[in-house]
């Protein structure tokens, strides 16, 4: 390994270094003193120095110059945040914060850290275009990392938070005093409840649709404005869902009274879109040549869909609709207006009356801590929750790879 | 012969009568767009005709009998843009390392994983941002309250990530293969085709996933709604990141449950702006995509 | 073939779910119409006697089955109207215009309430026990930032209060004659304001007497302390009355829920809870 090799990985050991300790301590809001940071900075800017002295002197380079520029730009940083007062006080401006020092620090050594590391890859290739090139994936490693790191703390801490709460009774109980005792039975059936019979409805619709689109037309006016239609529900706010249930569904179907139906066809709409595009698709995989073979052989085209289309697409739509139902378990805002109380429905008796339901447990649980002692039971309905839905979805997804390479 | 015949036109009418019954079925979706126009139209209707332009005022004092929805409208604005600040520099980031540098067997588990991400349902999101990110923020920046945009933007930048990266990654994907291979063999590192060839190619896919995470960001509610303050105001000074203020979708969920008669027409008021502003994304959006599978379609 | 018989199992067992599904629901509506449904909403403050009297009251009617909803004052009242509920809950006096709409309403005052204003505990630790109402009024107008104004720490005031739509922020504005607020967070329900100002440092918040105590410590008002006996006696400025509206006399179930939570039990519940009973 030649030293301009050594001098790199020194100069990507010391930043990621210095980049995760400048996390670790904006994570943990631990107060860091200007020497910590001025010391690790001056860390980074040294071995950046000795890169660039090396390429500039020793290997007759021009090419260590960045070094040199960044190693001194850290430098000065590092000296010219003397001058940021402690904490920086942003009231003057009417903006009501108060930003410590220990902020700027771990985001100066996070940042810096980050980016050292970023062109210690030049040298390391020998400033060929491969080092750009290991630049740049390191820079999709880094985003990676960022958008995973969300999804690991919030299911860390609903597992840690939640793990406590649920006992048999949490599970089998009906909600007592508000939430502090009892637990959530009928919300969990609501649930349940809800989202069987929202399949029930969406199925026929979506299926239909998809089977229309991809089987009988597939230009034209009214495929278009099909497609949009189905495209801008799938955009379409949940609470908007909300208010259409509200305003159509219960005030003018069910006379003003929240009800299990009327959630279910408030979550039929928003899962509507979701069944109606994955079920094209599955269509849209069948090979052409099983339609003309079949069509061939005297079929009409509705025997041929039902015999040899719909047959090996099944997975997919069920994929699909599971999805979709994975997506509705979790809304709270369509069915608020439309069909769950917070309790007193007891386990779901009938389709013209309210439910329960956790997502709307959760809401009002959370609404609660502070004033009753239900934080405990906030986070293991939220456990509970997530494990429905994230269930279903690995269902879903599960299907989904199973039936992937069929054609 | 004529026996034959009949069956034959009985066959095939029989198909029509089911293609029918199809078409009918698929304007469904049609009639459901039509009908939550027309009834949020018909509940919002009372407060348009008494306030009129009023509604777009920042003034909103329910005592006084003013309802201007500008702070909402602008709260859902600010939000949506300073989570996408968050939300797409990390998404294509691992969208570009999905589609083209990631292998098979890594993209196979990295997938489901990013969908899991987008299966959190939002009222966890919103529990989890108002107990932890709100009060990290109020400890780190040592703010008045817990709630603030920035608690909104960072929370809401996450719940875009999925849509985001999942668009993006299909757009990156339909870049025909052979001009990629084409870049290459010309001697191009894999770096350099991407951004001359993958990035240039899918930058209209691109940009409609953006505009549809803009619209998810706008759209979503439970979040938002125990995050933001929910105070009728505008954020002082107009860019404070640190201030409280409301949301459309926030203002509807907190005072739909307390309203009645005029208020309830105004808050379907502010249900029709936020439909329209998402269906407007989402047709652009729309249009944006199929432009980039009509502009490979012919390459193919 | 043996693709074709993979998705014949599919269709068998979605078929199969959805009749699970259906019978679960089919088989649950058995005993349906011997249960004499009452359902009541509206106010949140009421919302905890309701809660708690429809809990014990269910558990001793197997006939009958309460269930109670939140959602506001206003919310209860135009429940009435529209005959949405059988019970709207307010914790504000209905006003005219809503008696036009629903002459035949009945009013049930089942507690008496006080608006107590409540402080963040390092605000209270630091010396802020006792407010003017006129200082109360300069913080929620906005001319009172800082609590070293009020000799406590040198310390942003955040000022929280109840959604603009709910029967406490009306009776609150009308009994301290405020027209706007100049405040930092607008909460749906009295255990919102609590949890808000209990998780700031330097906030302040007005809830019903229920939810005072914890993290979020009750100031006196003009030297009056917000207790039961003060409200009881009439000398606690902010107070009123928690009501709930039937249209017309009520009947069946729901008077028989009524007179419960006005029968020596269900003010018992009441005080309980933290309220002030009316028979008291």
């Amino acid at each position: 390994m030649s030293l301009r090799k050594i001098i790199a990985l020194w100069i990507f050991i010391v930043s990621a270094g210095v980049a995760i300790y400048g996390f670790w301590n904006l994570y943990n809001q631990s107060e860091i003193g200007y020497w910590t940071m001025a010391g690790s900075l001056l860390l980074i800017s040294v071995v950046c120095y000795a890169s660039g002295i090396h390429h500039h002197i020793i290997s007759k380079r021009q090419k260590g110059l960045p070094m040199l520029v960044y190693g001194t730009f850290v430098l000065s940083a590092a000296a010219l945040s003397i001058y940021i007062p402690n904490p920086l006080d942003l009231r003057p401006w009417e903006i009501y914060v108060r930003i410590p020092n220990s902020f700027f620090f771990s985001l100066f050594m996070l940042l810096s850290g980050l980016f050292g590391a970023y062109l210690s890859f030049r040298p390391f290739y020998d400033y060929k275009k491969e080092g750009a090139q290991v630049g740049a994936y390191y820079v999709f490693y880094l985003t990676l990392l960022f958008t995973l790191f969300p999804l690991f703390l919030i299911i860390f801490n609903i597992v840690t938070r939640g793990m406590g709460g649920i006992t048999w009774e949490f599970l089998t109980q009906d909600i007592v005093s508000m939430g502090e005792e009892g637990g959530v039975f009928p919300a969990i059936l609501g649930t349940l409840a809800m989202i069987s019979l929202t399949a029930i409805i969406v199925l026929p619709l979506g299926v239909g649709t998809a089977i229309y689109l991809a089987e009988y037309a597939k230009k034209g006016l009214a495929v278009r404005v099909i497609r949009t239609a189905v495209n801008i529900l799938q955009g379409t706010p949940s609470i908007v869902h909300g208010l259409f249930g509200y305003a159509f569904f219960v005030l003018i179907l069910f006379d003003g009274k929240k009800c299990l139906l009327a959630g279910a066809l408030t979550l039929a709409i928003l899962t509507l879109p979701i069944v109606t595009r994955s079920a094209e698709e599955a269509l849209n995989s069948i090979p052409g040549e099983l339609r003309d073979a079949s069509l061939a052989l005297g079929a009409t085209k509705w025997q041929t869909i039902r015999k040899m289309v719909l047959p090996p697409s099944l997975p997919g739509i069920l994929t699909g609709t599971v999805l979709g139902l994975g997506r509705a378990a979790g809304e709270t805002a369509p069915i608020m207006f439309t069909a769950v109380y917070f309790s007193g429905a007891g386990t779901p008796s009938s389709l013209l009356k309210p439910v329960q339901a956790l997502p709307y447990h959760l809401l009002s649980l959370y609404r609660l801590v502070g004033y009753r002692d239900v934080e405990q039971q906030a986070w293991a309905t939220a456990l509970i929750l997530l494990m429905i839905v994230l269930g279903i979805n690995f269902i879903a997804i599960i299907l989904r790879e199973k039936y992937r390479q069929r054609f | 012969m004529p026996k034959e015949f009949e069956k034959v036109i009985s066959r095939s009418s029989k198909d029509k009568i089911v293609q029918a019954i199809f078409f009918g079925i698929a304007t469904f979706s049609v009639l459901i767009i039509s009908f939550i126009f027309i009834f949020l139209f018909i509940r919002a209707y009372p407060a348009i005709e008494e306030f009129g332009m009023g509604l777009l005022s920042s003034d909103w004092n329910v005592s006084r009998n003013e309802f201007g929805l500008f702070p909402a409208l602008y709260g859902s604005i600010f939000i949506a843009i300073g989570a996408l600040l968050v939300s797409v520099p990390l998404g294509l980031g691992v969208a570009i390392y999905l589609s083209e540098i990631a292998s098979n067997k890594i993209r196979m588990i990295l997938k489901p994983i990013i969908e899991l991400l987008a299966g959190i349902p939002s009222i966890v999101y919103g529990f989890i941002g108002a107990i932890l990110l709100g009060r990290f923020l109020y400890d780190t920046f040592a703010m008045r309250g817990v709630n603030s945009f920035l608690a909104a933007m960072l929370i809401l930048g996450i719940m875009a990530l999925p849509i985001i990266i999942s668009l993006s990654d299909d757009a990156m994907k339909s870049v025909p293969k052979d001009m990629k291979d084409a870049s290459l063999a010309l001697g191009a590192t894999k770096w350099q085709t991407i951004r001359k060839v993958t990035i240039p190619g899918a930058i209209s896919g691109i940009s409609s996933a953006v505009i549809m995470g803009m619209g998810r960001a706008i759209g979503e509610t439970m979040a938002v709604m125990l995050i933001i303050g929910s105070v009728m105001k505008m954020p002082v000074p107009f860019f404070n990141i640190f201030d409280t203020g409301n949301t459309l979708t926030a203002l509807i969920a907190v005072h739909m449950g307390e309203s009645h008669g005029i208020i309830i027409s105004v808050l379907f008021t502010a249900g029709i702006m936020l439909f329209t502003i998402v269906a407007i994304m989402s047709i652009i959006s729309d249009i944006l995509q199929t432009r980039t599978k009509e502009k490979f379609e012919g390459k193919r | 073939m043996k693709m074709q018989k993979k998705s014949n199992m599919m269709v068998i067992g979605m078929i199969g779910i959805l009749l699970v599904a259906s019978v679960l629901m089919a088989g649950c509506t058995e005993n349906d119409d011997e249960v004499q449904e009452v359902t009541v909403t509206g106010s949140s403050t009421v919302l905890p006697i309701a809660e708690t009297a429809a809990e014990e009251f269910n558990n001793e009617h197997d006939d009958m089955q309460v269930s109670v909803s939140g959602g506001g004052s206003g919310y209860g009242i135009n429940a009435i109207i529209e005959g949405t509920a059988d019970i709207g809950m307010a914790s504000r006096d209905i006003k005219q215009s809503e008696i036009d709409k629903v002459p035949d309403v009945v009013e049930h005052t089942v507690a008496r309430d006080g608006l107590a204003i409540i402080v963040s505990k390092p605000v209270y630790d630091a010396g802020i026990q006792d407010l003017t109402q006129q200082q109360v009024i300069d913080i929620y107008s906005g001319d009172i930032t800082n609590w070293d104004e009020l000799g406590g720490p040198d310390e942003d005031i955040y000022v929280v209060e109840r959604a603009d739509t709910s029967g406490t922020y009306g009776t609150f504005m009308d009994l301290l004659g405020l027209d706007e607020t100049a405040a930092q967070s607008t909460q749906l329900e009295n255990s919102d304001v609590k949890r808000t100002v209990g998780t700031a440092d330097y906030a302040i918040g007005y809830v019903g007497m229920g939810y005072v105590g914890g993290d979020t410590p009750a100031v006196a008002l003009d030297g009056v302390e917000p207790t039961s006996e003060n409200v009881a006696a009439g000398d606690y400025a902010l107070q009123r009355g928690l009501h709930m509206y039937t249209d017309g006399e009520p009947t069946g179930a729901v008077k028989e829920y009524i007179d419960f939570v006005m029968s020596d039990r269900g003010q018992e519940i009441v005080e309980e809870i933290g309220f002030i009973p009316v028979n008291a």
